[in-house]
């Protein structure tokens, strides 16, 4: 009898670990057949835009304006807002800011996209590409930089709605560029980041 | 009878235990030797007295019986013995064993319940990422709203520090160790790109036509 109920036991547990295998794949194969098949019949999802976000190009520096060359008086200091946050870092601390240009382009659910400032330049140069939305309605991205064609930095920002995250980047002409990339909108349709 | 008769026979005369001829030929004797007649008067006269004195002693059973008796007895006590150690013996076995039968049966159900639910636990798989359809060189740096980024440089020139302002909140990255955009070079007014050739830009100096390739 005792025999039994041990052998019993074992039996039992081997049974229940592979049963919790087996269902634990099924959801997911599931998933998988449904998603592959549903995309094959359907349009690409990834296309869908999800947000946008903005690429904005900004020249700090002290003294005199002129020596940004004759051109850089009719470009636009940032709003004051920009300003403020920009002050409050010592190193983005300067004693004037002009704008040298801006790039706003789609987010997409699944696919990469492209900022450039400068445009047409391709000198400075932002890609990206979504990796989920946050409870607290930020974007998270891969983000990387390229300058001159050669990429110079990659990371994975959250990216919230008024609160633009900013590179501080090479100089020019006793200037220093600074590149701000902000969260422009965000739709609902945004899949939600995993952690 | 002329001969003496032996002790005995005078002895079993004497306790009148002769009968027949024996007693006869003892007696004639005995009228020639009334010596014996005395003796015989005077063993009389002291069985007598002791009767008198000493009470009749009562004839012991018969000694096989009572030793006969008396093994039945002790083998009778030795089986009554045994009897109750026995029972006693099944008494006390047969008492946990039912114990344990009537809680085998709900324990038995209740481990294997158990079993069944930490067979479930085991390999519980992990949640499936969010699918990318980017280059294969991305890496899935998730990490917390609340938390700063990682920063990657290629180049190991170029170094990189992530701040927090914290008074805005705002994420800063500073890179240090880019090439800087030569002086010559005009950013401002949409300079006029060559595909070919990369960007192509006119210096404000230099009122030539002479173009510069990056």
């Amino acid at each position: 009898m005792n025999r039994f109920i041990q052998l019993f036991f074992f039996s039992s547990i081997i049974l229940s670990t592979t049963w919790a295998k087996e269902t634990s794949k099924q959801p997911l194969q599931k998933a998988n057949a449904t998603s592959s098949s549903q995309s094959a019949v359907n349009k690409d999802t990834g296309k869908e835009q999800i947000g946008k976000v903005k690429a904005t190009l900004y020249i700090g520096f002290n003294g005199d304006i002129s020596k940004l060359g004759s051109k850089a008086k009719g470009l636009k200091p940032p709003k004051q807002s920009t300003i403020k946050l920009l002050q409050a870092v010592d190193k983005l601390r300067f004693e004037h800011y002009r704008n040298l240009g801006e790039d706003v382009q789609s987010v997409f659910r699944s696919y990469e996209n492209w900022l450039s400032p400068l445009k047409p330049s391709e000198e400075i140069l932002l890609s990206y590409d979504s990796q989920g939305r946050l409870d607290n309605g930020g974007l998270r991205l891969d983000l990387e930089l390229w300058q001159h064609h050669h990429k110079v930095m990659k990371t994975n920002p959250v990216l919230l709605k008024n609160k633009p995250l900013f590179i501080l980047g090479p100089k020019w002409r006793g200037g220093t560029l600074i590149i701000a990339v902000e969260l422009l909108e965000l739709t609902d349709k945004a899949p939600k980041a995993h952690s | 009878m002329n001969q003496k008769p032996d002790n005995n026979t005078i002895t079993r005369w004497i306790d009148g235990e002769l009968q027949g001829e024996e007693l006869t030929q003892v007696e004639k004797w005995v009228e020639l030797h009334p010596e014996l007649l005395e003796e015989r008067e005077f063993a009389h006269t002291l069985s007598s007295m002791l009767k008198e004195e000493i009470p009749q002693s009562i004839d012991p059973p018969s000694p096989d019986f009572f030793t006969y008796r008396v093994m039945h007895q002790i083998e009778t006590l030795e089986e009554e013995s045994s009897q109750h150690s026995s029972r006693d013996a099944k008494q006390t076995k047969s008492q946990p064993s039912r114990f344990w039968q009537w809680i085998l049966a709900p324990v038995s159900l209740a481990a294997m319940a158990l079993c069944f639910y930490l067979g479930t636990l085991v390999d519980a798989p992990s949640q499936p990422q969010v699918a990318s359809s980017t280059t294969s060189d991305k890496k899935q740096l998730l990490s917390p709203a609340n938390t700063l980024p990682s920063v990657y440089t290629p180049d190991e020139v170029v170094s990189a520090d992530i701040i927090r302002a914290p008074k805005t909140g705002t994420t800063v990255i500073l890179l240090e160790g880019l090439a800087d955009f030569p002086d010559n070079m005009e950013m401002v007014g949409a300079p006029i790109r060559d595909a070919s050739k990369g960007m192509m830009i006119q210096s404000e100096k230099d009122t030539s036509d002479k173009k510069y390739t990056y």
